[in-house]
């Protein structure tokens, strides 16, 4: 890294700064730490032995072992192990500059802060902190991604519901998807109207058609955007460079290049794409008035960089980012369309104010959930990260929450901004009326935390071992390969959340049934329509 | 041989029509017609005519029919130029009156894979604009790319290999062609010298290597099942089984296809001395072979993926083992292979050709639903089984069908005009009794 050692650009110097608040609440004596620090240097380098280094500190190592130093938990858990390993893992160490900066966070009063980004940082620069999620682009680009707290999620599906109408994609088409989901395979676990060891898949669904309850404890909740990986294997099997990653990462496909081959739905693990089978339900003259302009994609890919600029910000434009590519909005007939990140937005087309926000993330924040935060992962000071350390922070500190998670000075004002913007808003109260309901998982914060190390919030990215990188950071329960989600859509069964009356999205299930697969069967030729004199279409 | 062919026999074709003739080239055409006309449809109205719908929420298939027949067709295709590799590279004279009818399988059978590709993608109209345009970034690393590339070059191969013989014969015989084709013979012998023959065989047999070499690594053991083996998300696609058990259904297809088109035209131009029952008898005994690989990687995937799988591999499995389809499909090639092929190789009394022919029509069929199977199979296991609350279905629509009946009417349709064209069986296999010293040249 050629980055001036004092620059605030230094990731290491944010480390430090992390590591000294860290240090702070962990109630250790700075000049112990900076020795330490010093020492561990030479421990690495072989100019002091091992026992030297063990008799300098083995008070605080015997105390870090014996858990009477409070350090946070979040370290404890590899001291407890073995306090030897301390050392080990220090000589083993490489002495180039770039390492000594995960060195000095390892040896820093042991508080292992570090431990997890040795893990994860390889050969990469020093992470710039193990919180922001490591990544392997170019550091310098930004990478946009979410933070989504599912354990405040209490399945409204409000951001279904925003994300079509920024959006306009078709029924069934549902680029953001909510669905609550058990372990069917353990039944006592998470449904407690199904008898232990009897449960199967077909039991629940029969049961849920009887008009049996689920058990709302056990129940998880996933909200899925699409993940827009760092390393996007829908963009490594396209045929016509349809698919492709814009360098702040955000994962497109090109309405004017894609033949509709479907191979990006077919190479991507979570099932975001969605292909437009026929006329879209939103014809394009709608599409197009949200702009002031009518230049089609080819004009304005023509235009200078300036000229497109002129045009595009703060027309409105919702089909075109800043290169003039026809990304945003709901794809044409025959054509892959997904989550877009509201590129548009991003691009300027809406305001500045709503630059770095997503629709589904102004709802969310709108109706008071306020949990889901989009923004540059790279940014230590961008929205998800601020919310990441914000949910560590209470963890760590073992309270209860504040009332909200404020943000920072940007925060509020793109939010305040927004909701005075936002012309449909409903009435606040009827939005507290109906978030007044705890999310599944027995509510709020606090539940969550219960019984977990403080310092330790459960955080995952679906499908890991896909080797995928994905951008979304989830808080909260993950899925594992047993679960499945539960079908929705049953009218009788009293249940509090939209998602299970509307079955996991916006409007996609009907009385039990999935109203995307009626809609294209619906279309479908068969010989009954040929029988009946007339084709699929007409009906 | 019974009794020796002549020159007369092979160009009988090409100077005489039947009405019959005429009345299956017209069945062909309203085939080709139909499925012009249901492809219109599906242009007009969106690729929603057709049982597909996405995969995950949507709770569809995302690829079909149209891609399992694209498989099936494209097996068919490079097991028949593989085997006609095969008997020029190792001289099995026996087979050489079959040879250039699994060349010219190949052609058709190509074509018709290629029109599945058309059908099946959403903006045909951009296939010049969108891939080739992009097709320097694309080829290091779309496998359509790559597919798209080999495919071509498979073409191009066939079709060189193909037409280098041609020339031989078309000298050869100009006497008996009838007039109106005059240019098109021009054209294909330009240039035709007299020493030209020899030389020829020694191309023809680089080109034969050629297409022995690319066919495992590339084609129908490599990039066609690659564009499945690669990817996790489905882990009924993912693994390195899917290359030999891609290439074993292509060898078995493509043996069945040459069944039946030598049936067919040993039966129709009574060429029952030129194509005898040896070949015939021969051909099902491949056709045993290849079967037998085919069940033996299948047994390969069923227990890996059964034994003590992973979570998402043991669902992909038993999603598998318990389709009563895909059992239809593996009966039917077993009950051929221990009722019929294995019986007719110890008793030689149980052989007929019509038995051999339907056999392979029904390994053919066998073949076409099990790769079907194989490509729905796939999306509805996936690895992120999340979405099954709200699982749906497939099953092709009309459309779709008739796309298949209409493929299968061009590449009929493309035998019986081609064997008005040019002589459908090497002119070699009637003269090699004065000319054996080209087994030389090419040994």
């Amino acid at each position: 890294m050629s980055v001036d050692d004092e620059s605030p650009d230094n990731p290491t110097n944010t480390l430090d700064q992390e590591i000294e608040q860290a240090l702070a609440e962990a109630d250790i004596d700075q000049s112990t730490v900076d020795d330490m620090v010093a020492d561990a240097r030479r421990l690495a380098d072989g100019d002091m032995d091992d026992s030297a280094f063990r008799e300098q500190y083995s008070e605080l190592l015997t105390a870090i072992e014996d858990g009477e130093e409070s350090l946070p938990d979040e370290f404890s858990s590899v001291l407890d192990t073995d306090g030897s390993d301390l050392i080990e893992t220090i000589k083993s160490l490489d002495t180039d500059q770039d390492r000594r900066a995960v060195m000095k966070t390892m040896a820093a009063g042991g508080a292992f802060l570090g431990f997890s980004a040795w893990a994860t940082v390889d050969d990469r620069e020093a992470a710039p902190t193990p919180a922001l999620g490591d990544h392997t682009r170019d550091p310098g680009d930004k990478r946009y991604g979410m933070v989504i707290d599912l354990t405040r999620c209490d399945g409204c599906l409000e951001c279904v519901d925003a994300c079509q109408d920024e959006n306009n994609w078709s029924v069934g088409a549902t680029w953001m998807y909510v669905l609550g989901f058990l372990d069917y395979e353990d039944p006592g676990r998470d449904v407690d109207f199904l008898q232990q060891g009897e449960a199967n898949w077909s039991d629940l669904t029969e049961a849920l058609e009887n008009g049996e309850e689920i058990s709302q404890e056990n129940a998880n909740l996933l909200v899925r955007p699409c993940q827009h990986c760092s390393d996007p294997p829908c963009t490594y099997v396209c045929p016509t460079t349809a698919a492709h990653q814009r360098d702040d990462s955000i994962v497109l496909r090109d309405y004017d290049v894609c033949i509709g081959c479907r191979y990006c739905e077919t190479g991507c693990p979570y099932g975001v794409n969605y292909f437009q089978w026929s006329d879209p339900d939103t014809p394009e003259e709608e599409i197009r008035n949200f702009a002031d302009h009518d230049y089609t994609s080819r004009e304005l890919r023509n235009m200078t960089q300036e000229e497109r600029d002129d045009i595009l910000k703060d027309s409105g434009d919702r089909m075109h980012d800043e290169r003039g590519r026809w990304v945003g909005s709901r794809p044409p007939k025959g054509v892959m369309g997904k989550c877009t990140f509201n590129v548009h937005r991003q691009a300027g087309n809406r305001g500045e104010a709503r630059e770095e926000t997503t629709a589904c993330e102004e709802r969310c924040a709108q109706v008071g959930r306020n949990m889901i935060m989009f923004g540059d992962l790279n940014d230590p000071e961008s929205k998800p990260n601020q919310y990441l350390e914000w949910r560590r922070q209470i963890a760590a500190e073992e309270h209860q929450p504040a009332e909200e998670f404020m943000g920072g000075e940007g925060f509020d004002e793109w939010r305040d901004t927004d909701m005075e913007d936002w012309p449909n808003r409903e009435d606040d109260t009827d939005y507290d009326d109906r978030h007044s309901r705890l999310p599944p998982g027995g509510g709020g914060l606090e539940a969550v935390n219960e019984g977990r190390p403080p310092g330790r919030i459960s955080e995952f990215r679906l499908l890991e071992d896909m080797g995928t990188d994905p951008n979304i950071i989830y808080i909260g329960n993950e899925p594992g390969p047993n679960d499945k989600e539960i079908p929705g859509g049953w009218d009788d069964v009293d249940v509090d959340y939209d998602v299970y009356e509307h079955g996991g999205s916006y409007d996609t299930m009907v009385g039990g049934r999935n109203r995307a697969v009626e809609d294209t069967e619906e279309r479908t030729l068969r010989f009954g329509d040929l029988a009946g004199g007339g084709g699929g279409g007409d009906e | 041989m019974t009794k020796e062919g002549t020159i007369e026999d092979i160009v009988r074709p090409m100077q005489r029509t039947t009405k019959k003739w005429y009345v299956v080239a017209l069945l062909c055409v309203a085939a080709i017609g139909l499925w012009q006309a249901a492809w219109a449809y599906q242009l007009s109205q969106g690729m929603a005519v057709t049982g597909l719908g996405d995969w995950g929420t949507g709770g569809g298939s995302t690829w079909g029919l149209y891609i399992g027949a694209f498989i099936w067709w494209v097996g068919i295709a490079h097991g028949g130029i593989i085997l006609s590799a095969a008997v020029r590279l190792l001289g099995m004279k026996r087979y050489q009156p079959v040879a250039r009818m699994a060349e010219l399988l190949t052609l058709f059978a190509l074509a018709a894979a290629g029109s599945f590709i058309v059908v099946h993608i959403g903006r045909p109209d951009r296939m010049v604009a969108s891939v080739i345009l992009n097709y320097h970034n694309t080829i290091h690393f779309s496998p359509l790319a790559w597919d798209l590339t080999v495919i071509t070059a498979y073409f191009v191969l066939t079709a060189t290999y193909l037409g280098l013989t041609l020339r031989y014969d078309i000298m050869e015989i100009r006497e008996h062609h009838p007039d109106i084709f005059e240019p098109i013979y021009k054209f294909m012998t330009l240039g035709y010298q007299e020493d030209e023959p020899e030389i020829m065989e020694r191309m023809v047999w680089w080109v034969a290597l050629a297409i022995i070499i690319m066919a495992p690594l590339l084609l129908h053991g490599g990039v066609i099942p690659w564009l499945f083996a690669v990817l996790p998300n489905f882990p009924g696609w993912y693994g390195g089984v899917m290359g030999p058990t891609f290439l074993s259904i292509a060898l078995t297809s493509a043996v069945a296809g040459i069944i039946v088109s030598a049936y067919i035209f040993r039966e129709v131009y009574d060429w029952h001395h030129i194509i005898d029952d040896g070949v015939m008898r021969g051909l099902t005994n491949w056709l045993g072979f290849f079967s037998l690989m085919f069940l033996w990687l299948q047994v390969q995937q069923l227990l890996t993926g059964d034994w003590h799988p992973t979570v998402q591999g043991r669902r992909a499995a038993d999603g598998l083992i318990g389709e009563p389809l895909y059992w239809l499909a593996i009966g039917v090639v077993v009950i051929i292979l221990l009722g019929y092929i294995f019986s007719q190789a110890v008793r030689p009394k149980f052989f007929t050709p019509l038995r051999s022919l339907v056999a392979s029509i029904l390994i053919l069929g066998a073949t076409l639903l099990e790769k079907v199977l194989f490509v729905i199979e796939g999306f509805f296991y996936p690895h992120f089984y999340l979405y099954d609350g709200v699982s749906g279905q497939y099953f092709p629509s009309v459309i779709e069908l008739t796309v298949v009946v209409g493929t299968i009417g061009l590449v009929t349709l493309g035998y019986m005009v081609v064997s008005k064209l040019v002589p459908v069986i090497e002119l070699h296999c009637v003269e090699d009794h004065g000319h054996e010293d080209e087994t030389e040249v090419s040994s």
